[in-house]
């Protein structure tokens, strides 16, 4: 076997070179960069939904009588600690309404086992509710009054979020 | 033969002075010729704000909004496999999506991608397979989403960077 020269040597020394850079060669680039402003407002939304609830007393008003119905509330909030309330646009001299909320929602917030609306003040049905989109199912119980007339009375009700 | 020595004589005197009319001096240049890598990138300016502002009752995801006002333009002459990737200066928090998409007719545009959690060390690929060339004015889109469950946002600033690299 022949001794390696000089030029053995050198071809030696640029193949190692070689091999020694040739992973960093292709590391090549150009950057531009944007600035974005991102933001998400406080948004809260609600409908209800179904038909009117409509209460119906075939017979005539001789005792209290109750009926029940039902309609579906539906909400999204983004925020922390809000209340859905509920109001009687109008003081009814026909009979009580109550309402009420049929599902468990215990992990969205406090939850008032049912309330009475006699007048136009505001009741929390739900308090301290955490941010989330739901739905429910409210449920209604009018109680008619033995000296109620028999005509069709409309009742209003409003339903409302607010912080609390 | 008289007539005939007297052309013969006029012939040899126009070609030597035909040829010391066209007598030259020449002198020769070296000339090193290189083009090196070129990469180049930039963009348009900045997207106006991207601001959430409304939602559907019983949905958690609110309505999202887009921004497509800006573009980006290249320039490489490295080969036909280069990209863009892009990434953000840090992520976002779980229930914000980002979404950047990039138009081109030099590569094959990769549609809308996230790029929420995309960071310089996990840079999303947006085009790929660009050819040689230049591309200017292409479209930039972005598309910025979140639940309700994630809450509000108050004015927030990210730097997107486009990097323009094989």
């Amino acid at each position: 076997m022949k001794p390696l020269t000089q030029r053995h040597y050198r071809h030696i020394v640029l193949l190692l070179m070689t091999l020694a850079f040739a992973p960093n060669l292709p590391s090549q680039s150009s950057a531009a960069s944007q600035i974005l402003t991102l933001q998400v407002q406080e948004l809260n939304s609600m409908l209800v939904a179904g038909p009117k609830v409509r209460f119906q007393f075939e017979r005539e008003p001789t005792d209290e009588q109750r009926a029940t119905a039902s309609s579906t509330f539906i909400w999204t909030s983004n925020a922390d600690s809000r209340k859905m309330a509920v109001s009687c646009q109008e003081a009814s001299p026909a009979g009580k309404l109550r309402i009420s909320i049929r599902e468990d929602l215990s992990t969205i917030g406090i939850v008032k086992a049912e309330i009475e609306l006699v007048d136009p003040t505001p009741l929390d049905l739900i308090r301290a509710a955490e941010k989330s989109a739901g739905s429910c199912t409210v449920e209604f119980s009018v109680t008619l009054k033995r000296s109620m007339d028999r005509e069709k009375k409309m009742m209003a009700v409003l339903y409302t979020i607010t912080s609390g | 033969m008289k007539k005939l020595m007297i052309i013969s004589a006029a012939a040899i005197l126009t070609v030597v002075l035909s040829t010391s009319a066209f007598a030259q001096a020449t002198a020769t240049q070296s000339v090193t010729l290189a083009v090196n890598t070129v990469y180049k990138i930039a963009t348009s300016g900045n997207p106006g704000p991207l601001t959430i502002t409304d939602a559907t009752a019983g949905v958690d995801d609110l309505t999202s909004v887009s921004d497509n006002s800006t573009t980006y333009s290249i320039t490489q002459n490295f080969d036909n496999t280069v990209k863009i990737t892009a990434h953000l200066d840090a992520a976002l928090s779980a229930g914000y999506t980002l979404g950047l998409s990039l138009a081109s007719t030099k590569g094959t545009s990769a549609g809308s991608m996230d790029i929420s959690n995309a960071t310089s060390a996990s840079a999303v690929d947006l085009v790929t397979s660009i050819q040689r060339g230049a591309d200017a004015a292409q479209q930039i889109g972005y598309t910025f989403s979140a639940t309700a469950t994630a809450g509000t946002l108050s004015s927030t600033t990210k730097t997107v960077t486009l990097t323009l690299t094989n």
